[in-house]
Formats: structure tokens, C-alpha cells, sequence
């Protein structure tokens, strides 16, 4: 049993890299020990390019921005993909090939894996710089929590291995190796 | 009665945001087209005052699809400045990584974004499959995924997805569009191949990730080289780069050049893919190292659709303009020299066929995009500019494989200038690729027996001022990277890539961009359902080149999904 953890987003653009930032400062800040094993990666926003990679792993999850009617800035969303209703009207965003896309492109290919989706809401992602607004900034606790318990409940534990500061490796979050090579 | 504005916001299956507007006449025939892209881009600011060795890595962040492309400009362009040249065996592995991008990104594009223009899926559930069984070796003599019981359990799957609910990737098109013109039968052969390709572009992936070190954001690459030397010097990794290579090539061989064959011949004559060039001017670079004397695609551009004369490229005519960009400024600046300052001003109130809506005031400003422009004129850059400028420079690979496909599918030369012979382009492009590609391979191969350098030092002066650029193709086109350095440091950078050569708007002297002039001219045979509009501007492949990736779920009550301190110690 493989797991991916799967940060999404551009960097370039302030709140909008959270989901690759955030999948940076986990792997900068733990280890982890147990069954099964966990890779991390910075899918930048490849959205379908991905999918080459998605399907190597038996469980994926995915961490991105995410909008919808009612939300605000900073709060933390974690769900099943399948359980989003099948109403769910995600044509005509502004981002047509998108994650949500290509998970559903693999539907109809019949191999997505397990997908669960952490979600934070952005608010600055127009400036272009690597930053993150305080609102995201103050979530990173809560989605570290969120995403550290639902590891556990899979077996997996995270050995704190270095004090880290998510602000101090914004700067280089751009030449982060990632740990997947093919 | 006047002209009627239709807007089309956003244009649907492309990387990016794109908004058309078009205003048709009584009609329904496009009198003027406007093309906007509605996302601010402006990564020429994050790299002001950086090492300039970091370009390539952060370049690459531009763009969610061509991230490599952008990666390998940014190293070109500084060592273009510095005056480095890397090594034989880099620049060949550099090269081998732009074919593997090419076979992945082409096969993506027709297959799964531009596909669903030319093929109707609901009409591949009521085909015969034993009779598109047969139907395949029209097109093909070993066509590929065809099988009568494959063909069945296509239609099958593709009719349970459809009967969830969910058409995903299938919605946003205008299925039954009288302009759809495959019989039941080639739309399913099509939609066969539509998930064959959706495997085959892992292969693709993986071909590129063997010497990009990984995928996506490839790291193998730096200034002065390439990093990959172990994966070079494996015959393990060289041989599985040339398994995966068979297979990719296998696809588009018998597959997507196959389909693009049937287009061809059921398309021939619908005459809203008749059109769609109104600049007839085509620029394009070198590209495709095969070895030490021979690049597969030359440089040059050719003006008003005539092949008798090709010129030669001066960077310094290269100029951008944002008289009606989003940009302060009206004067045309050459890339060098390029400022990428920021003034919105957004849309104003207006009719359209749908009512009352926020529209573009083309008097103004209207797009994030900036129109280039090569000696105040207007090109069209991408896959067929590459053909064309090559066919008329008397490059024998090109006009050899031109040539067949013209005899083979019975059109005229005058049929690649229009939105059916882009697409051709397209797939020709792939094929001369994906047939070259291997001397590039065997080029390194031979070359490694006796030279292993990979990388070339070189020093950066802190009181010398260099100033370089790269010119090349990617996938969607010509892109060229343009760097200052001062202090040792990037004092000013600008990407004109190819979208912006396409998408731009007008320029201050009222001339139009490719995609502008492409529509003009255009009938829609029903204005709110305007799938010609998306087949012309899906045949340029547009790429709005600064990837901003926000999961959009509208319509989702989200609120029993959300987190809070209290509750993250129980969620899921």
C-alpha cells in the first residue's frame, strides 16, 4: 500500500501555492514511520499531467485552494472526493483543467485510487511573490493536525525531525526536490 | 438591426483563462472578435533581483503545462547572456527531453482538449462497432484499440459514465452541432483512441521524467549543462527510454495520425474548419538537435501566406506592444527592454445576445495579454508556422511527410491555412518528432562512447552588465526568454511566449492578433451553442501561461466538510 501526498499549486502567486508550500514544510519538518508508505509531491498545477503519477499509489491526498459559495478565507475543508455530490457544477471555472477534472478523468479511465481532499481558501493569489497571506498562514496548524491524525489512523507516524517555520521556506520552495522520480 | 456581441467566458478545455467575444451580424456571421485573457501574469516580477542561475527553476512555474519549456529558457537565456555553451551530450539531452515533451503534449491536446471539437461522443453510443471495426483500416493498416470487442466495451463504459450523471470531462461540449461531421462509426474509432491516449500520455511522462530527472518540474537541468549524467551513462535507462519511446511513437503512428487522416476526409468540405487564417504571417525558430550538423525545424517567417520567400529572424524587430493590454504604456518595447507595470481597468456594461453583461470596451485596455509584434506585424506562431516556414525553406523531412499527408488525403497545399490544416500541423509535427527523435537518441548513444562532459563551467562577472535571450520552439509555438544581468544579478526579465503571439489583442496601430483575425469571417449556426468559435481557438492549442489552480467547486455545500480546531482530532 502506497499513499501520495499531493501539494497543488503556483508558487509564483502568494496564498495560491499553500498546497505545495504546505506538502514542503511537512516533509522539511517529519518523518515518517509505519505502514504504508507515504511519498510527497509538488504537483505545481499539472492538474491532468499528474495523472501518470497519481495512479503508482493505492491512496492519494490531495492538498490545494479551494473555493466554493459561503467560504472564507483561511478555513480547512478535508473530505472524501466521493462524497461530494454528483450535482457538484465545477464547469465554467476559471481553471477548465483542473484537479477536480482529472480525478474524474480517471474515473472514466476506471483507475483513480482513493482520493481524500484538503482544502484551504485563499485570499491573496494575484500578487506575484512567495508569500502567504495571515489568514492561510494561521490555518497551516490546523491542516498540519488534521492531516497528521488522519495519517495515524492509517498507521503511519510522524517523527518530528527539525523545527520548522513554513514562512522561512516560502523563499525556496521552488527548488524543493521533491521525493518522487520516476 | 446591428451587430450582436456574443461572449464566450470562459473558453472551455484549454490550460488557463481565456474570454472570446464576438460580435456576429444578422447572419450570425463574426464581424469582429475580441480575445482577453482575464488572469494577471506577471512572473517577470518575482525575478527581478535574483541569482540568475534560478531562472530556469523558477520560470518553470509559469506554466502548468510547459513547465520544461520554460525551465529550459530560462537556462538558455542566461547562458546566451554569459556566453556558456553547454556540452554536445547536454544539448542533446535537452533536445531528447523537447521531443518527449512534444509526443506527450500533442497527444494530450487533440486527444483530450481539443478532441471533443471534431468528435461527437454521444453519437460514438449508437455506433455499429463490428462496422467501425472495419471502418478503422480505412485509415490505417494496423490501426490501434479498433477491435470489435474493445470497440464494444469503449461504448460501454463511456455509456455508463454518461448515464451517472457525470459527464466530466465531456461536458461544455455541443454535442449534435449540425458542424459535426464523423457518421457514428469514426466518432467512436475516435473515442477509442481518446482513452487509449489517456494511458499512453503515462508512458509519454515517463519517457520525459528518464533525463528530466523527475516529472513534473524537471531538476536535471542547470546553467552551463545538464545534471542527469548517471541516467546518461546507463544503458538500463537508455533502454527504457526507447521502450517507452516505441510505444508513444506506436500510438501516434497508427492512432492519432490515423484519426487525423478520417478528419480530413469527413471535414474536407464543412466550411467553418475551411477558414480561420486571417494572419497570414508565420514565424518559427530553430528546434530539434539530431546532431552536430542538423536541427529537424529551421528558423524564419514567411508573410501573406507566401511560401516562394522566407526570411531570416532579427531579434532586435521583435517588439510588444500594450496600447490595449493591461500594462501602463503605449509604446512598443523590444523584450530587452520590456516593463511588465500593471494598470487594470477592467470591463464595462454592454448587450449581449444573452442580455445585459459586463463586456470588453476594445477602445481600451482588455487583456492581461500583450501583443508582440515582429516588425510591427503581426505572426501566427505554433505548429503549423513551424510547418509552413520549413516547407518553404525546402526542408526535405518536411515537405516529404506535407506531401503525403496532401496526397494521401486528396486536399491542396491552400488547405493547411485553415483551422483544419492547423490541426493537421499539429499531428505532422508530432510524426516528424516522434520519427527524428531516435537519431537524436542513437546522436548521444554514439557520442557517450567517447565523451562523458555534461556541463561547462563558467563565471558571472558582478561588474560586467550581460544581456541574452533564447529563441525556440515548445509545443505551442515560438517562445523566447529575455534576461538582463547587472551586479550579478537579473535586473529585468521577459517571457514573450507563444500564446501571447497568437491570443494578443489589437495593437496601437488597430492591427489584430492570430486569433482575433482567425474568427472574422466565421459562421455560427446557432450563437449559444458556438462550438466553431472553440474549434478555431482550440486548433492554436491556447495556453494562457500563468497557471493560478484554485479547486472550484461551485454548487457544493462545503460547510459539512469544514475543519475546526475542535473537530481535526475526529475528522474522517
Amino acid at each position: 500500500m502506497k499513499i501520495l501526498l499531493l501539494g497543488i499549486g503556483n508558487l509564483l502567486f502568494g496564498d495560491e501555492g499553500i498546497g505545495v508550500h504546505f506538502i514542503n514544510y511537512i516533509g522539511e519538518k517529519y518523518r515518517f514511520e509505519g505502514e504504508p508508505k507515504i511519498d510527497l509531491v509538488d504537483g505545481g498545477t499539472l492538474a491532468q499531467r499528474l495523472i501518470p503519477i497519481i495512479v503508482e499509489y493505492d491512496h492519494v491526498i490531495i492538498v490545494d485552494t479551494i473555493n466554493a459559495p459561503g467560504v472564507q478565507a483561511g478555513e480547512v475543508y478535508f473530505f472524501d472526493f466521493d462524497a461530494i455530490p454528483d450535482t457538484v457544477d465545477w464547469q465554467g471555472s476559471a481553471h477548465e483543467v483542473e484537479m477536480l477534472q482529472t480525478l474524474n478523468m480517471m474515473d472514466l479511465a476506471g483507475d483513480r485510487p482513493t482520493t481524500m481532499i484538503m482544502g484551504v481558501v485563499p485570499t491573496v493569489i494575484e500578487a506575484t511573490e512567495f508569500s502567504l497571506s495571515e489568514g492561510v498562514a494561521a490555518a497551516v496548524p490546523l491542516m498540519e493536525k488534521t492531516l497528521l491524525h488522519y495519517l495515524k489512523s492509517m498507521g503511519i507516524d510522524a517523527v518530528k525531525k527539525a523545527e520548522v517555520d513554513i514562512q522561512a521556506i516560502l523563499p525556496n520552495s521552488y527548488r524543493v526536490l521533491d521525493a518522487y522520480c520516476i | 438591426m446591428g451587430n450582436r456581441r456574443v461572449v464566450i467566458d470562459p473558453i472551455t478545455r484549454i490550460e488557463g483563462h481565456l474570454r472570446i467575444e464576438v460580435e456576429v451580424d444578422e447572419n450570425n456571421v463574426v464581424q469582429k472578435a475580441y480575445s482577453s485573457s482575464t488572469l494577471w501574469r506577471g512572473i517577470e516580477l518575482i525575478l527581478k533581483g535574483r541569482d540568475p542561475r534560478d531562472a530556469g527553476l523558477m520560470a518553470q512555474r509559469i506554466c502548468g503545462v510547459c513547465t520544461y519549456s520554460h525551465y529550459k529558457a530560462g537556462v538558455e537565456a542566461v547562458e546566451n547572456a554569459l556566453g556558456v555553451e553547454a556540452p554536445y551530450n547536454a544539448r542533446l539531452v535537452r533536445s531528447l527531453l523537447n521531443e518527449s515533451l512534444y509526443m506527450h503534449d500533442h497527444v494530450v491536446h487533440f486527444y483530450h482538449l481539443h478532441g471533443l471539437d471534431w468528435v461527437d461522443v454521444v453519437s460514438a453510443l449508437s455506433a455499429d462497432p463490428a462496422k467501425a471495426s472495419k471502418l478503422a483500416f480505412k485509415y490505417s493498416d494496423s490501426p490501434i484499440a479498433t477491435g470489435t470487442d474493445e470497440l464494444t466495451a469503449v461504448q460501454k463504459r463511456v455509456k455508463e459514465f454518461v448515464d451517472k450523471g457525470q459527464l466530466g470531462p465531456f461536458a461544455n461540449a455541443y454535442w449534435g452541432n449540425g458542424t459535426y461531421k464523423f457518421s457514428p462509426e469514426q466518432n467512436l474509432i475516435a473515442l477509442s483512441h481518446y482513452l487509449k491516449a489517456l494511458e499512453v500520455q503515462r508512458v509519454a511522462a515517463q519517457m520525459f521524467a528518464i533525463f528530466g530527472a523527475k516529472q513534473p518540474h524537471p531538476q536535471s537541468l542547470v546553467v552551463g549543462g545538464v545534471t542527469c549524467v548517471r541516467d546518461i551513462l546507463s544503458p538500463t535507462r537508455l533502454a527504457q527510454w526507447k521502450e517507452k519511446y516505441k510505444i508513444v511513437k506506436d500510438f501516434i503512428d497508427r492512432a492519432y495520425q490515423a484519426d487525423i487522416i478520417m478528419a480530413a476526409e469527413a471535414y474536407g468540405t464543412e466550411e467553418t474548419v475551411l477558414g480561420g487564417v486571417g494572419v497570414k504571417n508565420f514565424l518559427a525558430a530553430d528546434a530539434f538537435m539530431l546532431n552536430r550538423t542538423e536541427n529537424l525545424f529551421q528558423s524564419g517567417y514567411i508573410k501573406n501566406g507566401d511560401l516562394s520567400q522566407v526570411y531570416d529572424i532579427d531579434d532586435m524587430k521583435i517588439e510588444e506592444d500594450v496600447t490595449h493590454a493591461w500594462y501602463k504604456g503605449t509604446t512598443p518595447l523590444q523584450p530587452y527592454d520590456g516593463v511588465t507595470d500593471p494598470e487594470y481597468t477592467g470591463f464595462i456594461d454592454g448587450d449581449t445576445v444573452n442580455g445585459e453583461a459586463k463586456i470588453i470596451d476594445e477602445t481600451q485596455k482588455y487583456s492581461w495579454v500583450k501583443a508582440p509584434r515582429y516588425d510591427g506585424e503581426a505572426m501566427e506562431v505554433g505548429p503549423l508556422s513551424c510547418l509552413l516556414v520549413n516547407y518553404a525553406r525546402g526542408n526535405k523531412k518536411v515537405q516529404n511527410e506535407v506531401g503525403a499527408f496532401l496526397k494521401r488525403t486528396g486536399l491542396p497545399v491552400g488547405a493547411l491555412f485553415t483551422t483544419l490544416g492547423r490541426t493537421a500541423a499539429r499531428m505532422l509535427q508530432t510524426k516528424l518528432i516522434s520519427d527524428n527523435a531516435i537519431i537524436t537518441f542513437n546522436s548521444l548513444v554514439e557520442n557517450i562512447k567517447s565523451d562523458d562532459s555534461t556541463y561547462t563551467k563558467f563565471e558571472i562577472n558582478p561588474d560586467k552588465e550581460y544581456t541574452g535571450r533564447f529563441i525556440g520552439e515548445v509545443p505551442r509555438g515560438t517562445l523566447s526568454h529575455w534576461v538582463r544581468i547587472k551586479n550579478g544579478l537579473i535586473e529585468n526579465y521577459q517571457a514573450v511566449v507563444p500564446t501571447t503571439w497568437n491570443a494578443g489583442p489589437m495593437d496601437g496601430n488597430g492591427t489584430i492578433g492570430p486569433y482575433e483575425a482567425s474568427l472574422v469571417g466565421l459562421k455560427l449556426e446557432d450563437p449559444a451553442k458556438p462550438l466553431e468559435v472553440l474549434r478555431v481557438i482550440h486548433s492554436f492549442d491556447p495556453c494562457m501561461s500563468c497557471s493560478v489552480h484554485v479547486m472550484d467547486m461551485k454548487g457544493v455545500e462545503l460547510s459539512e466538510f469544514k475543519v475546526t480546531p475542535m473537530s481535526s482530532g475526529a475528522a474522517c
